[in-house]
């Protein structure tokens, strides 16, 4: 009994996991025009992840994001969602009804939210909380209801002031004002992007990035050769292979291990996790074992 | 034994009144309801003071402040009190003395203004079945006004009275009279009347477009709706215009002296306008510094008046030693920054179409350490490969309404990305201000601001 409740104590006391200063990430070469609000190359999806949110995250049951409440009408068409207070873009300013309209509209014109047929703002009274904005999203008669929240999921809320200027540039270099667990603080097109992770403060998503790396390096290679060895000397943490050859030889280096992800196998080190470009989440980039 | 009775007699009456005298003396120390109010009496408290200032009335010649002190008193009491009966009777008596005071002060604004706030209170249809306790509210608080057009005291409650009861548009013009006396409303009053606009049409219906309110209202638009700043730009613009053609109109006939003119001119400039108001304000103060024969500034003005602002994305960037090589990044900061502090520098993204004609750094301070040689301009159309633009750069510096001015004219050429480094590891911090107006971008471009 007491063993039980040694290695149970154990468990809770364990000391908190330490927080890596720098991972690099090897991802295929990019191109020079790219939209890290718009493409589907990992680079992109890596990026978007980090430095991006949605109104909510992905999954069965629906959990809040930038929301921090959410109706459904009874026919499931219309869902209206309440923005979080405390939501604030990377640069201090906060995430309103506006923002939020304008990233909608932004994904239903470019096909993210097809099914989205019309998107507004609407002040709502509550008792005890007086009047509040929502943003309403109606969706269209042949919109399937059940998989809207996980579309939702992956349209970003970006700032629609800068938005608006920045036009047809929007989402290419770092032209974004996002909600990110990291920032974008240096890049190269075609090459390289360096981010940093926001300030922490004592919020929840703080606690959760405590054990997040301080900076996420995504490097571009045009061949996986070199990506491979750039691993095994140590200026890397991780790539993206496609090869056969490259992971096989991977799969034979005990210093090594593969993950299997959708389009790509994952070579890293061994020790390391990091979730495939699809799921990325920052804060579970860590060495576990 | 009537020998001792009757000096016991008086003893007893001297005594009496000794102690009524003091209670009275109590129940005046306290009786100014600001006084009341400031003690947070209890409940028991309340009544007791109440009941001495009742006495101390019995004993004494009524006089309208004494009247009004037991008014004042009596509806303290009635806002402790949480049964609606005793309440209503408490408010029924208040009316009482409150008509009794103005019985005998009939022109008392604040008097009549509080008799109509009770009256309001209780309800049209309520009788109280006392003497000078029914009326018409709306009256009262007309004779108010019409007694004290000064009295802003007076007009703000008016307009809170009709506001209560529904009539917005009564009660926006009483602001707008109490604000066209300037000064004299209390910030809290300014406050709450700031907190009533929800619209331009609010905004013009009760500021006065006239100096010196403009200038604080400007600001206090934009820091009060920060995010919905443009339900208010046309009606500010055009109320701004419309002051500004009045102080012009001033300052020609004379009535304005020209330091005032000039002060309210910058003060006006700073609190952040419109590219329409700002070549306005440009166009009158270069006549201004022309009238005192300071071409330089007369001049750079009247250029910048031909000009219109560009609405871009700024950045600052720290220790941005490699300013040739490195992105601008984190867009739309906002915060104080300091520019001349280790190899900073300011960046900006100009909308496709503009051409930038002046970039103007504006620090907080009217002086700077800053040299313009240390002042560098970069542009680029990748935000990757950068150009530094020194050689066809025009630089010059002013000091202009308490402000220190870097003006850069850059080669005419179209750019995307700008940025204006510090060449230097000084740390002097000299020249600050908040990011969105430490620096501004000018063109002539179509769809500038």
């Amino acid at each position: 009994m007491i063993t039980r409740l040694l290695i149970a104590a154990s468990v809770f006391w364990a000391a908190p996991a330490i927080a890596l200063d720098s991972v690099t990430l090897g991802v295929p070469e990019f191109p020079e025009r790219l939209s890290i609000l718009e493409s589907r190359s990992a680079i992109a999806e890596y990026v978007r992840a980090a430095t991006t949110s949605a109104l909510v995250q992905a999954g069965q049951p629906v959990k809040f994001e930038l929301a921090d409440g959410m109706s459904v009408s009874s026919d499931y068409k219309e869902w209206a969602f309440h923005i979080a207070p405390s939501a604030k873009f990377y640069n201090g300013r906060t995430v309103l009804p506006a923002d939020v309209e304008f990233s909608l509209r932004r994904c239903q014109q470019n096909g993210l939210l097809g099914e989205v047929s019309s998107t507004r703002s609407e002040s709502r009274k509550s008792r005890s909380l007086g009047s509040e904005q929502w943003v309403v999203v109606s969706l269209g008669s042949n919109a399937d209801p059940h998989i809207f929240p996980d579309r939702l999921a992956k349209c970003p809320i970006v700032e629609r002031a800068s938005s608006s200027l920045f036009g047809a540039q929007l989402g290419f270099g770092s032209n974004y004002v996002a909600v990110g667990d990291y920032s974008i603080v240096d890049f190269r097109v075609g090459h390289e992007y360096t981010l940093q992770r926001s300030p922490l403060d004592s919020s929840l998503r703080s606690k959760r990035l405590r054990s997040a790396p301080l900076n996420l390096v995504f490097r571009g290679f045009r061949d996986e050769e070199s990506a491979l060895t750039a691993l095994r000397v140590g200026t890397i943490d991780a790539f993206l292979s496609v090869q056969e050859g490259i992971i096989s030889k991977a799969e034979k280096d005990e210093t090594l291990s593969i993950r299997k992800c959708s389009q790509y196998t994952q070579v890293l080190r061994r020790g390391l996790s990091i979730n495939c470009p699809e799921q990325f989440i920052a804060a579970d980039v860590q060495y576990v074992g | 034994m009537k020998s001792i009775a009757y000096p016991l007699i008086a003893l007893l009456s001297a005594a009496l009144a000794c102690l009524s005298l003091l209670e009275w003396q109590h129940a005046r120390s306290i009786s100014d309801i600001d006084d009341l109010r400031g003690m947070k009496l209890g409940k028991s408290a309340l009544a007791r003071s109440v009941e001495g200032l009742r006495r101390a009335n019995s004993y004494s010649v009524k006089t309208a402040d004494g009247e009004a002190r037991l008014f004042d008193a009596l509806r303290l009491q009635a806002e402790s009190e949480k049964d609606a009966d005793t309440r209503i009777a408490l408010l029924c008596e208040a009316l009482q003395h409150g008509g009794e005071a103005l019985r005998r002060a009939p022109r008392n604004g604040a008097l009549l203004m509080n008799w109509a706030n009770v009256r309001q209170t209780l309800g049209e249809s309520l009788e109280c079945g006392r003497p000078l306790t029914q009326g018409n509210f709306r009256a009262a608080m007309n004779s108010a006004v019409a007694f004290e057009p000064s009295n802003v005291g007076v007009l703000f409650s008016a307009g809170l009275i009709s506001q209560w009861a529904g009539d917005r548009a009564q009660a926006f013009a009483l602001y707008r009279k109490a604000l066209t006396l300037g000064e004299v409303t209390t910030p809290s009053q300014r406050e709450y009347i700031g907190r009533q606009i929800e619209s331009g049409e609010d905004l013009a219906a009760v500021v006065p477009a006239r100096f010196p309110q403009i200038v604080e209202w400007t600001q206090r638009i934009k820091r009060q709706h920060p995010q919905s700043e443009e339900l208010f730009t046309r009606t500010l613009e055009r109320m701004q215009m419309e002051a500004l053609s009045e102080a012009e109109d001033g300052h020609t006939s004379g009535a304005i002296p020209q330091e005032m003119h000039q002060q309210r001119l910058f003060g006006l400039l700073n609190a952040g306008v419109s590219s329409p108001v700002r070549q306005k304000i440009d166009s009158l103060l270069a006549s201004l510094f022309a009238e005192v024969g300071n071409k330089p500034i007369a001049t750079y003005l009247t250029e910048r008046k031909s000009l219109s602002e560009v609405p871009v994305i700024r950045t600052f960037a720290e220790s941005d030693t490699r300013p040739h090589k490195s992105p601008l990044v984190g867009w739309n900061r906002i915060g104080e920054r300091n520019f001349d502090d280790f190899y900073s520098s300011i960046g900006f993204f100009v909308p496709d179409n503009h051409r930038v004609i002046l970039v103007e750094l504006q620090g907080r301070n009217e002086t700077s350490n800053l040299s313009m040689s240390l002042v560098k301009l970069f542009a680029s159309n990748d935000n990757q490969q950068w150009v530094e633009l020194e050689n066809e750069s025009r630089l010059e510096s002013y000091r202009i309404g308490r402000r220190y001015i870097v003006a850069i004219h850059p080669p005419p050429d179209t750019f995307r990305y700008w940025k204006v480094n510090f060449a230097s590891s000084s740390r002097a911090r000299t020249f600050g201000n908040e990011l969105a107006s430490l620096v501004k971008v000018y063109s002539k471009g179509e769809g500038a601001q």
